[in-house]
Order: C-alpha cells, then sequence, then structure tokens
C-alpha cells in the first residue's frame, strides 16, 4: 500500500505548504467547498467507515451525526493531540512529519459540522510538534485555507492551539474539554456526551489527530477507494502502528488495516532482535490486553482484536520477548497508571495502588497465593469507575492474568522474579 | 391521583414513586432505604466521585450494578440495594477508603458523628487485606475556628464543591492528583469565606473539626436542642450543643425554606457570650438566691402591686429588635394579660416608624423566603452590604446567580468589590458560553483603574467579591464589616488566653 500519510519519506523534514499542494493537498477542501453540501461530506465520512484512532475506535461519521444542528450557539471541534498513552506515539511523527492533511481534515470537519472555532489540544511534551504546528497553521492562514472567507467561500473557521498543562487524564475527552475551559481535568460524568454538551456547554466533537487527517483522502478520493486500502474488507483504510520494543526496525509505520500482527513484525519491523524471540506485546498502547505467539495470525482490526480478547487501541504495538517478566511489565503500566489517575473516583485513586503494591510484592518475591485473588477482583471492580482510565489500565492486568498466570504462580512459590533483570 | 411526570419504580419490593428528575438514590431515600453515600449531597448534587452507592437494576435500563446517585429513576424500573453483587462492590469501595484512612476512631474527634464509620460498620468491612504503609499528609493552620487533619480525608469533594462552587471562594480547594490529592489552602492561613464553619458539618469525616469544641464531648454527650441562630434577622436554624450546661458548639440545622443546610460563620462561632461567667446562672429575689419557680412567683406579686398602687397605664412592657420573635410575641401576650399602658419595642422613635413603614410593604404576595431567592430570576439588591447585615442571605443570592438569575446592585452603600463581582455576575450570566472568559487578572474594560479581579476561571465568581475597605476578607470570620476595627469575639479555645468573648455593641 502506498502511504497515504506519511508519504513524505525524508525523516525530519516537513514538507512546505506549495510541496503538499503539488501533491494534491487542500484539493479536497477546494472541492468540498465548491461544491459539496455539508451534509455530503458527513456521508463521505460515514460511508468510508473511518473509526476513531484515539483508542476507542468509534465510528466518527456517527459521532458527527450525534451533534444537534438546531441548537442556538456555537459547535466545536477540537482535535486530541494529548498521546500520552504510554507505546504510542503515532501521532507526533504525523505531526512534525506531515501536520498538513491534519489542518485540511480539521476544515474539512468544521464546515462538515458547522464549526467555526476549533481548537487542537496537544501534550505538553510535544515542543517541536506544537512549533511545526503553529508554523503551518500560519502558512495555511496566508494561504487563505484558514481564517475568514476560506478560498472565497464564505467559510470561516479559526483554529487554535492549546498546549496541554500535561497529564495523562487530559486526553480523555472530557477532562481535556474541563482542561480547556481552565479548570481541573477531571472527567465529567456524560450523558450528555460532548456531542451535545461540550466545551462552554455547546455541542462540541473530539476526534484523534490520526482520524482527521485522514478525511481529505476520503474526501479527495472517494470512500470507497479509502475503504478499500485496508487488508481486509471488513476494515477500512490505513493504520498508523508504531513499535516499540523488542523487534529490529522499532518505527512508525502507515500499513493496510487489517494487516496480521505476524506481518507487521516480520514485514516493516524486520522481524524480532537478534537472539529474541517472539513472547507477547500489546497491541495497541498500554491499557490494552496482551496478545502472544497465539495471535500471531489475529487481523489487526478493531473487531478482530476484540475477538481476541484485546483491543486494536491506538496501534502503538509493544514487543516483548523471551527474557521479559510480565509480571514487570505489567508493574511497570500499573506504575504509570496509579500516577496519572486524577484523583477523583475512589475505584481508581485507590484500587491502581493496591494493584501496585501487590505487584510490587509478587515481583520482589513476597506476594502469596491470596493476591491474586485481589488482583483478580480489582480486573474486576475497576470498571466501575468513573471514567474509562481505570477499566483501561485493567487491561493488561486481565491480560497477566488470563495469559501469564503460571509466570505469576512461579514468582509467589519461588518466592523471586524468575527473570535475570538486563 | 398520579402527577404526570410523577415516576414510579420498586426499589427493595417497595413501590416508590416520584417526581421526574429524581435520582434512585433520592428516591431510596424518600421510603427510608438508606443507600451508602460520600460524595453526594443534597445541596450539593451528585459527583459520582466516591462509586459507594451501588445499586442493581433488575429491570430498566441501563441493567446490572449502577450508581444510584448518577441514575435517574425511571418509569418500570426495578431496583434492589440488597443484591449481592452491589454489596460486594460497596464493600470494596469501602475497603479501598479504609486504604489509608486511620485505624484511631477512639481519639478522632468526629467519631461517634462520622459517615465513614457508620457505612464501614454497616457494610461489613472488618478485615483489613493491605499490608503496605498508609498515605500522609501535613496538616494546615486554617485559623482559630477549623482544624484540619488530612489523613483522615476520604477525597468525596464535597468541601471543596461546597467552598469554590457553592460558597464561591477561591482560597481552599483541591489539588494534586491520583491518590495524593490535597485539599487545603496554597498555604497556612485562616480560611476566607465566611461559611467556612459549614466544612465542619459537611466533611463526612473528621477532616474538619471544631477548633472551639475540640475533645470537649462525644455526639452522644451533647445536649441537642433545635434553636433559631440570633445573630440576624433570617432566622437560620441552628443546633446548639451543650455539655454542663455549658455551649459548646452550634451545628446547622437543615430547614430548606430558610438556610437549607447550612449557616454562615457569625451564627456558628460568635456565641462566646452564652457562656460568659457573668451571666446570672442563678435566680435571685431580694438578692437571696431562690428557685425560679419561687423567681417567678415574686415577680408576679411585685407587678400586681405596682398595678393596684399606679393603674395598668404607667406600666410598659418593652421588647427588642434584638429579641427573637418568640419573645418579642410572649412580650404583646404579657401586655395583653396585665394590660400594660405601653408596649414597645424601639428606643428609637424613627427606627420604629421605618420598620413599621418597611414591615407594612411585605405582603405574603410579595414576600421571598430564602428558598424563594435561591430560585429566583432576578434579584435586585437594594442599599444593602449583604454579607456584613445578612450573610446566608448572600449565599442565597449566589445560588440563584448559579442558576443563571441576573444580579442587581443598586444603592451607594455597597461596597464597590462587591458591585464590581456582582457585575461580572451579571454580564457573564448573560452569554455562559462565551469562550473569552474574563482570564486571570483580567480588568472590567469600563474600569481600567479598577482593582484587578481575580474570577477563578471557568467557575463562577465570588459573589460579592470580599476584599477592599469593607468586605469580609481580612476581618476574621464571624465579624462583620462594622465590627472591623474591633477583635472578632469568638467563644475561646480551650486553654488559649483569648479573653471570653463578648456580644458586638454594633448591631
Ligand atoms: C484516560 C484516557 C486517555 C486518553 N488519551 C487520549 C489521547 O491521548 N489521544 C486521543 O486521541 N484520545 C485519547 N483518549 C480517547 C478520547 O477520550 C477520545 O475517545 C478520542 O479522542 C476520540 O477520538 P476518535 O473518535 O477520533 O478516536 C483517551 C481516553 C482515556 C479514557
Ligand atoms: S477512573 Fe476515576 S480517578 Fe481514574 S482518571 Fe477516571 S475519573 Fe479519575
Ligand atoms: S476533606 Fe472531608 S469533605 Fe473534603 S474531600 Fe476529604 S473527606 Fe471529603
Ligand atoms: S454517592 Fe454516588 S458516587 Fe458518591
Amino acid at each position: 500500500m502506498e502511504p497515504i500519510l506519511l508519504r513524505y519519506e525524508r525523516a525530519g523534514h516537513c514538507p512546505t505548504l506549495d510541496e503538499y499542494r503539488a501533491d494534491g493537498g487542500f484539493e479536497a477542501l477546494a472541492t468540498a467547498l465548491a461544491g459539496m453540501s455539508p451534509d455530503a461530506v458527513q456521508q463521505a465520512v460515514i460511508d468510508s467507515g473511518l473509526r476513531g484512532r484515539g483508542g476507542a475506535g468509534f465510528p466518527t461519521g456517527r459521532k458527527w451525526s450525534f451533534v444537534p444542528r438546531n441548537l442556538p450557539g456555537p459547535r466545536y471541534l477540537i482535535c486530541n493531540a494529548d498521546e500520552m498513552e504510554p507505546g504510542t506515539y503515532k501521532d507526533r511523527v504525523l505531526l512534525e512529519q506531515n501536520p498538513w492533511p491534519l489542518i485540511e481534515g480539521m476544515a474539512l470537519a468544521c464546515y462538515a459540522l458547522g464549526v467555526g472555532h476549533a481548537f487542537i489540544f496537544i501534550r505538553r511534551g510535544y515542543e517541536r510538534a506544537a512549533a511545526n504546528l503553529r508554523r503551518v497553521m500560519a502558512e495555511a492562514r496566508r494561504a487563505g485555507f484558514l481564517g475568514e472567507n476560506i478560498l472565497g467561500s464564505g467559510f470561516n473557521l479559526e483554529l487554535d492551539v492549546h498546549q496541554s498543562a500535561g497529564r495523562y487524564i487530559c486526553g480523555e475527552e472530557t477532562a481535556l474539554i474541563n482542561a480547556l475551559e481552565g479548570v481541573r481535568a477531571n472527567p465529567r460524568a456524560k450523558p450528555p456526551f460532548p456531542a451535545v454538551k461540550g466545551l462552554w456547554g455547546q455541542p462540541t466533537v473530539v476526534n484523534n489527530v490520526e482520524t482527521l487527517a485522514n478525511i481529505p483522502a476520503i474526501i479527495a478520493r472517494g470512500p470507497a477507494w479509502w475503504k478499500a486500502l485496508a487488508a481486509t474488507p471488513e476494515a477500512a483504510g490505513s493504520k498508523l502502528f508504531c513499535v516499540s520494543g523488542h523487534v529490529a526496525n522499532p518505527e512508525c509505520f502507515e500499513l493496510p488495516l487489517g494487516i496480521t500482527l505476524g506481518e507487521i513484525i516480520d514485514g516493516p519491523c524486520g522481524g524480532m532482535r537478534p537472539g529474541s524471540g517472539f513472547k507477547a506485546c500489546i497491541p495497541g498502547g498500554a491499557s490494552t490486553p496482551f496478545l502472544t505467539a497465539d495471535h500471531w495470525g489475529v487481523a489487526m482490526d478493531f473487531d478482530p482484536v476484540a475477538k481476541a480478547g484485546s483491543r486494536l487501541g491506538t496501534g502503538g504495538i509493544i514487543v516483548f520477548d523471551q527474557n521479559t517478566c510480565m509480571v514487570g511489565v505489567t508493574l511497570n503500566l500499573i506504575r504509570f497508571f496509579a500516577r496519572e489517575s486524577c484523583g477523583w473516583c475512589t475505584p481508581c485513586r485507590e484500587g491502581l495502588p493496591f494493584v501496585r503494591h501487590i505487584l510490587e510484592k509478587i515481583e520482589n518475591g513476597s506476594g502469596n497465593a491470596g493476591d491474586v485473588d485481589i488482583l483478580r477482583e480489582h480486573v474486576h471492580y475497576l470498571n466501575y469507575a468513573f471514567c474509562a482510565l481505570a477499566p483501561g489500565a485493567m487491561g493488561p492486568l486481565e491480560g497477566l492474568l488470563r495469559l501469564f498466570e503460571d509466570e505469576v504462580r512461579e514468582h509467589i512459590t519461588k518466592g523471586k522474579c524468575p527473570f535475570t533483570r538486563l | 391521583m398520579n402527577h404526570p411526570n410523577e415516576i414510579k419504580l420498586i426499589i427493595d419490593d417497595i413501590p416508590v414513586e416520584v417526581p421526574e428528575g429524581t435520582s434512585v438514590l433520592e428516591a431510596a431515600l424518600s421510603v427510608d432505604i438508606t443507600i451508602p453515600h460520600f460524595c453526594w449531597h443534597p445541596a450539593l448534587g451528585k459527583a459520582g466521585a466516591c462509586r459507594v452507592c451501588a445499586v442493581k437494576v433488575l429491570e430498566g435500563s441501563p441493567r446490572g450494578v449502577q450508581m444510584s446517585c448518577m441514575l435517574p429513576a425511571q418509569d418500570g424500573m426495578v431496583v434492589s440495594t440488597t443484591d449481592p453483587e452491589a454489596v460486594a462492590l460497596r464493600k470494596g469501595v469501602i475497603e479501598w477508603l479504609m486504604i489509608n484512612h486511620p485505624h484511631d476512631c477512639p481519639v478522632c474527634d468526629e467519631g461517634g458523628e462520622c459517615q465513614l464509620q457508620d457505612f464501614t460498620i454497616a457494610g461489613g468491612h472488618g478485615l483489613r487485606r493491605y499490608d503496605g504503609r498508609k498515605r500522609t499528609y501535613t496538616n494546615q493552620y486554617l485559623g482559630e475556628y477549623i482544624e484540619h487533619e488530612m489523613n483522615r480525608c476520604i477525597q468525596c469533594y464535597r468541601c471543596a464543591r461546597f467552598y469554590q462552587e457553592y460558597a464561591g471562594a477561591t482560597d481552599f480547594g483541591v489539588m494534586g492528583r491520583g491518590n495524593m490529592i490535597y485539599f487545603g489552602r496554597q498555604g497556612d492561613g485562616p480560611l476566607e469565606s465566611p461559611f467556612s464553619g459549614n466544612l465542619v458539618d459537611i466533611c463526612p469525616t473528621g477532616v474538619f473539626t471544631d477548633k472551639t469544641a475540640r475533645f470537649r464531648a462525644r455526639y452522644w454527650d451533647y445536649d441537642l436542642a433545635p434553636s433559631v441562630c440570633p445573630h440576624c434577622s433570617l432566622g437560620c436554624n441552628i443546633t446548639p450543643a451543650a455539655r454542663y450546661r455549658e455551649l459548646l458548639k452550634v451545628i446547622a440545622r437543615r430547614n430548606d425554606s430558610v438556610n437549607g443546610w447550612f449557616i454562615c460563620d457569625r451564627g456558628r462561632f460568635s456565641n462566646g457570650a452564652v457562656n460568659a461567667p457573668e451571666r446570672p446562672r442563678q435566680a435571685l429575689a431580694d438578692n437571696r438566691p431562690v428557685s425560679c419557680d419561687e423567681a417567678m412567683d415574686a415577680l408576679l406579686e411585685r407587678l400586681t402591686e405596682f398595678l393596684e398602687l399606679n393603674g395598668p397605664a404607667s406600666l410598659a412592657i418593652v421588647g427588642s429588635p434584638r429579641m427573637s420573635l418568640e419573645g418579642n410575641i410572649m412580650a404583646a401576650r404579657l401586655r395583653e394579660l396585665l394590660g400594660a399602658g405601653t408596649l414597645s419595642y424601639f428606643d428609637d422613635r424613627l427606627q420604629a416608624e421605618r420598620t413599621m413603614e418597611a414591615a407594612s410593604l411585605l405582603t405574603t404576595a410579595n414576600a421571598a423566603s430564602l428558598a424563594d431567592v435561591r430560585k429566583a430570576d432576578l434579584v435586585a439588591i437594594m442599599e444593602c452590604d449583604l454579607l456584613a447585615e445578612a450573610p446566608m442571605m448572600a449565599l442565597a443570592v449566589r445560588q440563584a446567580w448559579r442558576g443563571g438569575a441576573r444580579v442587581y446592585v443598586v444603592g451607594c452603600d455597597v461596597p464597590f468589590d462587591s458591585a464590581q463581582g456582582t457585575k461580572t455576575l451579571a454580564e457573564r450570566s448573560r452569554s455562559p458560553a462565551s469562550p473569552t472568559h474574563p482570564g486571570p487578572d483580567s480588568v472590567p474594560p469600563d474600569r481600567p483603574d479598577a482593582p484587578r479581579t481575580r474570577p477563578g476561571a471557568g467557575c463562577p465568581p465570588p459573589l460579592p467579591a470580599p476584599g477592599g475597605a469593607r468586605g469580609w476578607s481580612g476581618s476574621r470570620p464571624g465579624v462583620c464589616s462594622r465590627t472591623r476595627s474591633h477583635p472578632a469575639t469568638p467563644r475561646p479555645v480551650r486553654g488559649s488566653a483569648t479573653p471570653r468573648g463578648q456580644r458586638c455593641p454594633h448591631c
């Protein structure tokens, strides 16, 4: 498959506006503004089968259709570029190497949704990406692709970049909205969903960077063409997979959605590192349960990965070899989640440190058999947290107990970690 | 007859009828089924934070284990509060909360009146499985009235929600993240809100306790009696708590049509005079200690003598605007009984006339209770510094404003900052969705020389903003602006050298 988003291969180079336009850039926007109704743009997105790339995989066109069209007052679009999920760095690559489709995609989305003011909420640490975005946006504004009366169509769009104060929870869409409003980044109760009552109480769509960046291609080349980029008839479009861990070539690749796990690792990743054998991986960012060698042939698409007991999530793949202690891996992730809990609800705020404590005991060799039951209880009860952070945090723990219970028990019976730490 | 938007549901086999919009938790409470709850509070509403109010929905949607405070009651719903799954989750939540909570109820001043204690015992959590270290915090000095013990906090957010959202002050709130969140101020210092004492009542554990009464009694030791606050004319309901004939503290008493759940700090903390040693505690007749009955008999005897000698026309009965309504009514009754010639409530004719004039303007149609004010859609404040004259009225106006009311301030006897704060309120309530919130340090456009206000971004600015020459800020809680130049007169902390309090002489 020829890459759509990552088609400018020179690393560290971000194309200029002229380069992007020479490649057909902003033609989708021109086409839409000249000849398509907002509803037609939305319909194209629905037809394309595009599902959110921010983790949950919610159909993008459906999300847009929840926005009430007849309410007075403004509507907003927010691009979620918070990307703090461990193992996920695809949005950064996109923002640094080719932010143009995002700008164009946001303009298209705003046209479809009737939005006049949109925001890009970007992770604190992404200084370079934010600087790049600001530069590119200024260029787009000078060329008339942002601001007032875009391309003479009468459509106006203000676009602002907001740099997060920097916490994982700011990526959760309602906490993000609170952060943008300037209050504590605690999630809000749903319903009402942001599409109905979001930023400053107005209908708001929150979409991931990659989701929005896919829209120009859908409009320019048609939803059917875009959908067919995928590797299976059920999947739709291409996907950024950002790989890390014990593979020979850990990088961010744009691949057809629905490609198998084995094909990704043996193909662009160049197989495992010398001396490493595949033991397991996290398929889509830190909050997704592990896949093992048994899942080598699983199509990397939302539904098949869910059927395999995990989630496609963000497409951030972390690969572990045979020398990796899975208790240690899980503990490392739980430490992150416990630290990043916003502190609003009891299961997450108190439950995660409890889990962390028990995993620390097991990893240090002082665990006991009853601890496994306590961990299992937490996997169940953290589902009753206020937002999706805590259930997500239980992803790797659930995988650990389902796939690697023997390894956990070995820690307990041996009274130490059976792996040598490197 | 069934009201059109009356909802019928079944909770634990009991049919319940509630108005639309009621949560399952409130519906259960309405038929005396107590579902444990920490973050939900009738005056603050739902937060969904503590997760201890789990129930199971057997019929209706969404099914399964749900948080009852967040769940609107729906027609035909069947709910169980005793389902094993819900009970297990509630027990789990208590276990989590008790991971870090100190296990020292016997030395906690809240013991016996602690919601956490009650729900922990009720939930059957007895065995500790967490064997790690507990989280500990450093406490803050929050002034002379309220003690801070953060280790006891269960992070229900009630205090921060009351203090910032309900009462509109900004010097106290929540900081940090994860399981190290902290409820306090940026640094040590007296709480600035004139309603800070409500933290004592509202905290479900022993984080905030009344410093002036700490460790003097357990709840069951108190002599409690329903009463009305004597400090202004609003008549907020209170429960004075006494032991061994000494008033130890004052607790807010719920009255939905007057003060709701709260009282101001003046009402709570300025009661030192009650215990003043100079107050007569023994009835005397002719300087001879007698019983109350004997004293009353002696009084009647003297009055009868006086009436016989001089005639009823020469007897005057004197009430006072500072006396309770009941007392003043009794004064009128006494005048009738004795046929006294004069009944007077005022020492100044002009004041009497003005009061009569004002009272005559009140009709049953236009008189508004504090509950009405809280729900008003327009409030005009005439020539009045609400925070100084009737603090709970200011709090009621703030609730109206939070509900979208417009607030106007008329007159010159209004602290500039109060007017400023109110004006910002009105502007903001006109366009709550405006993306251009006044940023930090914003200056009202029409007053470039105005002092910089700092409305908490995203949350309503305080009403009326304290500070300036006449507000409450800078003074200690419980003191109105007229008392500014005089020290506040709290009940002394035991063992402290503060002189015994006296009543404010200013009004
Ligand atoms: C704890 C938490 C963190 C999240 N972080 C991100 C993030 O960094 N970036 C992102 O796009 N979505 C994140 N999400 C998902 C968003 O809430 C939201 O679903 C997403 O931005 C929607 O975009 P999409 O429909 O385009 O996928 C997070 C969700 C949770 C619960
Ligand atoms: S699960 Fe609860 S504590 Fe954790 S991040 Fe969400 S709201 Fe905050
Ligand atoms: S201090 Fe009290 S009221 Fe505030 S969060 Fe803690 S337990 Fe709740
Ligand atoms: S009372 Fe329902 S979640 Fe706290």
